[in-house]
């Protein structure tokens, strides 16, 4: 059951402003486009750049993306207030509406995910299909379409599609999220949002989010199958995370920069905000223990040249703590634009309930349901390379 | 060609014909009529029924009402206003008839912070005098008529009172005191105390009388929310004076 | 494994038809979408030339509505509140508000003015409950050095930020200039609640859409005024057709030098104000 949730507020606040209206799951919804276009990052730079070192994360980033991809939707159906007509926005797409566009840009990209996944595991599903009996068999059969050809003109077919998906996937999934960005970027109403830089800061932390995750999620699977890490590609993507993550910090001090800079008209709530409510929020978690101590640390390691065990541990703290500064971004920008009344005279603040599909267990549901969904996956498609028979590079 | 490809593409070809298809069978035809949106939604959205139906909707039943309210100091204070939306009366049974005056009336009429000068307000507890708030509007003022001292176009000075002012203090030949005391007598004995049409005619009556009718509004033998407010703070020595004022003044009332 | 000898590498040609076919789906379901567009304004076209629309009575291509505010005359009574609620069928709450007033107050040594409205607590209060509206009366014994009232409302902007957000083109402007909610196609995600910078609109639970003043246009197309406007006792609020020279909104416009709110967003609101004040966004 829903009760509509007055937000406490100070100062003087639209009497039509009360109730916040984009809640939890239109925070969680961009991080969720961010995992998936960082994981899909990830899988291009073997796919797409053809670098060697990421082969063993390649498949598996891709699976990644996918999962999350297929509940992106999720907790925008969770929000809307008519779920039934969501359709409306591809039935009759307003063209000046972000939200219109990313419907196409979105059904454009699972397509192109599912392709890209399709290709990649081709060869291993038609092995799969020869190996298996009675419904696995069936379902292997229909995923290759009834195809058995592996001959190595099939497999070079495969290469080529699976190589212009991947190019053209970059800007797909960068675009997919960086709409989200787009679309706080381009409001006027909102001081916190209106910003020229917010698509580019969106697009880089959620890159650095994408590649966290697959670190977290390399290392939890090596451990589970009791499988040696390739160190080479793991400290690949501590390196690219390292890097992205230095670079999404300073465009994120860059925008809040300009902001205070400008000073423009209701700077001071905005400054009260920052000082007040935001402070721990944003300096200690967000840009303190989620982005300037995993530089410290990884930058640490690297310096120090650390190996083996430590720097797994090291790193896998690091990408959580990444994670967690991710999604706090997400907040901040979201909750945090509508916790700044439109007046700019006054502030509010959002507690998400605790029930209800909008509520925090059914945030944390939506979380939950793509590494589900990733665990089913690699069940059916391992990704792993030393598991695979028939392999397209 | 492998086969795979081929069989791929036909799907996605597939996928992208039902798809379409789906969207012209799913499309409303009014849509795109007149530009992004559905054109029957403009013709719903003008065909409600207003709730609200003006006063030339009263004065059809309601005639003499409504040439008393045009002709007072309310005329643009609509009818609706104060007894809510018609709708379907009189079909629906009677409009509620506003009883908490104390409530309705000083929505507009109380002195507030803000509110333009020209706009006639009052202190709650102080209007016409002192009291404990609970005194109803309707007890002096007729709510499609309200200004106190007739008819007519409103005098550009808005107070309710009719004060008694020097020059009138002079003509009745009374002293300063007499001007505070009979203050708030005036607004509705009127300052000749001749002014029938709300309440008695004080000129002109028995001095003992006059004392008496104080004396038992003061304490209470006689039961009048106005009366028992103004008296309450009087003096012996103030009853004796206003009585014997009141007494002198020429007499018989003038409405 | 099949092992074809003669066809070791795909060919540029074989992907190339792949390609075209690929394209040649897609031109096709691309093209059967823009055909359909193309018919439909076609009868647009043809629906235009034809009989008054909306109503038999009333034709939208002869109307251009406007809005006056004169903040100066406003005495903060909130007749127009209740009875846009009871026109409306608004939610009898301090949330939901299709019109509603704004005081501010500035106290003696202040510079920066005391703004509250129906949502203050202090104010449910005084009117007794959130279906009630009045304004309390805590400024009565302080040193106010300047005090007023000012009515807010949809601006009906002439480039809605609205509408532009709209991803299923829900929300629209009429002919006649009114910003107006299919309330039957509206898919309740709140982007045009979020893109308006007035406030102006809400999320309306019972419809599960969003929602806002629409001018009562089931009253103005049938020659009524607007129920905020009918009911104002001072009034403060104008409302006419700015094709007609003699309308009172014209006479206002002229006659004052009328402002907007927020000018610097671009949307040019049709709602024009007299008597803003520095501290009013």
């Amino acid at each position: 059951m829903e009760g509509l949730l007055t937000a406490p507020y100070t100062g003087y606040v639209y009497p039509n402003e009360m109730v916040i209206p984009w809640t939890l799951m239109i925070a969680i919804y961009p991080y969720l486009t961010g995992l998936v276009a960082g994981a899909f990052t990830v899988s291009s730079m073997h796919h797409a750049f053809g670098m060697e070192r990421f082969k063993p994360v390649a498949r598996f980033a891709l699976l990644t993306s996918l999962s999350c991809m297929l509940f992106v939707p999720l907790p925008l159906i969770l929000h809307l207030g008519h779920p039934e007509r969501a359709f409306n926005a591809m039935i009759t797409p307003h063209l000046s509406s972000a939200f219109a566009m990313f419907g196409f840009f979105a059904a454009f990209y699972v397509v192109l995910l599912a392709l890209e996944c399709w290709f990649a595991f081709r060869a291993d599903n038609v092995a799969r299909a020869r190996s298996s009996t009675g419904l696995l068999r069936t379902f292997y059969r229909a995923i290759t379409l009834w195809s058995d050809d592996v001959s190595t003109n099939a497999l070079a077919y495969d290469r080529k599609w699976l190589l212009a998906l991947a190019i053209i996937g970059i800007p797909g999934a960068h675009g997919l999220h960086g709409y989200v960005g787009f679309v706080y970027g381009s409001l006027k109403s909102r001081e916190w949002w209106g910003s020229d830089m917010m698509p580019v800061v969106f697009i880089f932390s959620a890159i650095i989010s994408g590649m966290a995750l697959c670190i977290v999620l390399y290392v939890i699977a090596a451990n589970v199958r009791r499988i040696k890490i390739d160190f080479a590609c793991l400290k690949g993507m501590a390196y690219t995370l390292w890097g992205f993550m230095m670079f999404t910090l300073l465009l994120e001090a860059l925008e809040f920069a300009n902001l205070v800079y400008k000073g423009k008209e209701g700077i001071e709530i905005i400054m009260e905000y920052v000082r007040g409510p935001l402070f721990v929020r944003l300096f200690v978690v967000q840009f303190g223990f989620g982005a300037l101590l995993p530089i410290a640390i990884i930058g640490g390691m690297i310096a120090r040249g650390t190996r083996g065990k430590a720097f797994i541990v090291g790193l896998t703290i690091s990408s959580l703590l990444v994670l967690m500064s991710v999604f706090m971004m997400r907040w901040n920008v979201v909750i945090g634009g509508q916790e700044i009344s439109k007046t700019m005279k006054g502030l509010l603040t959002y507690i998400p309930p605790l029930y209800g599909r909008q509520g925090i267990i059914a945030g944390c549901a939506v979380m939950v349901a793509p590494f589900l969904m990733l665990w089913l996956l690699t069940r059916l498609f391992p990704p792993w390379g030393d598991m695979s028979q028939e392999e397209p590079q | 060609m492998p086969a795979h490809i081929v069989r791929l593409v036909l799907l996605l070809a597939a996928f992208m014909i039902l798809a379409v298809a789906a969207r012209n069978y799913m499309l409303d035809p009014s849509y795109y009529q007149f530009g992004n949106y559905r054109g029957d939604a403009v013709i719903e959205l003008a065909a409600g029924d207003p709730q609200f139906r003006g006063p030339a909707y009263c004065r059809a039943c309601h005639a003499e009402r409504h040439t008393e309210w045009t002709a007072g100091a309310h005329r643009s204070v609509k009818c609706e206003v104060c007894h809510g939306p018609a709708r379907e009366h009189p079909a629906a049974g009677p409009l509620p008839k506003p009883d908490d005056t104390v409530k309705l009336c000083t929505l507009c009429h109380e002195a507030m912070p803000g509110r333009p000068a020209a706009q006639p307000q009052i202190v709650i507890a102080e209007h016409p005098v002192p009291h404990d708030g609970a005194l109803q509007c309707l007890t002096c003022h007729n709510p499609h008529a309200p200004k106190i001292g007739g008819q007519g176009e409103p005098a550009a000075d808005q107070s309710a009172a009719t004060p008694v002012t020097a020059e009138t203090a002079a003509t009745a030949q009374i002293s300063a005191r007499l001007v505070v005391l009979t203050t708030p007598c005036a607004p509705c004995h009127g300052a000749d105390g001749r002014n029938a049409s709300m309440s008695a005619a004080l000129a002109g009556n028995q001095r003992a009388a006059l004392v008496r009718k104080l004396q038992d509004y003061r304490s209470g033998t006689l039961q009048h929310p106005v009366m028992n407010a103004v008296t309450k703070s009087l003096s012996d020595e103030d009853i004796a004076d206003l009585a014997e004022h009141y007494a002198s003044l020429p007499g018989g009332p003038t409405q | 494994m099949t092992q074809d000898a003669s066809k070791d590498k795909p060919g540029r040609r074989d992907f190339l038809r792949t390609a075209g076919k690929a394209l040649v789906a897609g031109a096709m379901g691309g093209g059967a979408l823009l055909a359909e567009s193309a018919a439909q304004s076609e009868k647009s076209a043809a629906d235009k030339a034809g009989a008054s629309f909306p109503t038999d009575d009333y034709d939208w291509t002869e109307h251009r509505w406007a809005y006056g505010i004169d903040a100066t005359r406003c005495i903060g009574c909130l007749r127009c509140v209740e009875a846009c609620k009871s026109e409306n069928g608004v939610q009898p709450d301090a949330h939901h508000f299709r019109t509603w007033v704004e005081r501010y107050v500035y106290l003696e040594g202040e510079e920066k003015a005391r703004v509250d409205s129906h949502n203050d607590p202090q104010n449910i209060a005084a009117s007794g409950s959130e279906s009630e509206y009045r304004f309390d009366n805590r400024y009565k014994d302080a040193e106010v050095t300047k005090a007023f009232f000012v009515p807010k409302m949809c601006n009906q902007c002439q480039h809605p930020s609205c509408v532009q957000v709209c991803p299923v083109g829900a929300t629209f402007r009429t002919e006649d200039g009114v910003v107006l909610i299919d309330q039957t196609y509206c898919i309740g995600c709140e982007y045009c609640v979020q893109a308006c910078p007035y406030g102006a609109r809400y999320f309306n639970e019972e419809t599960r859409t969003s929602d806002k003043c629409t001018w009562c246009y089931h009253r103005i197309t049938k020659g009524l005024l607007p129920a905020c406007v009918e009911v104002c006792p001072v009034e403060a609020r104008i409302f006419g057709d700015l094709n007609d020279p003699s309308s009172t909104i014209n006479e206002f416009i002229h006659e004052n030098r009328v402002h907007v709110l927020k000018p610097e967003t671009g949307n040019a609101p049709t709602c024009f104000y007299v008597g803003l004040d520095k501290e009013v966004s």
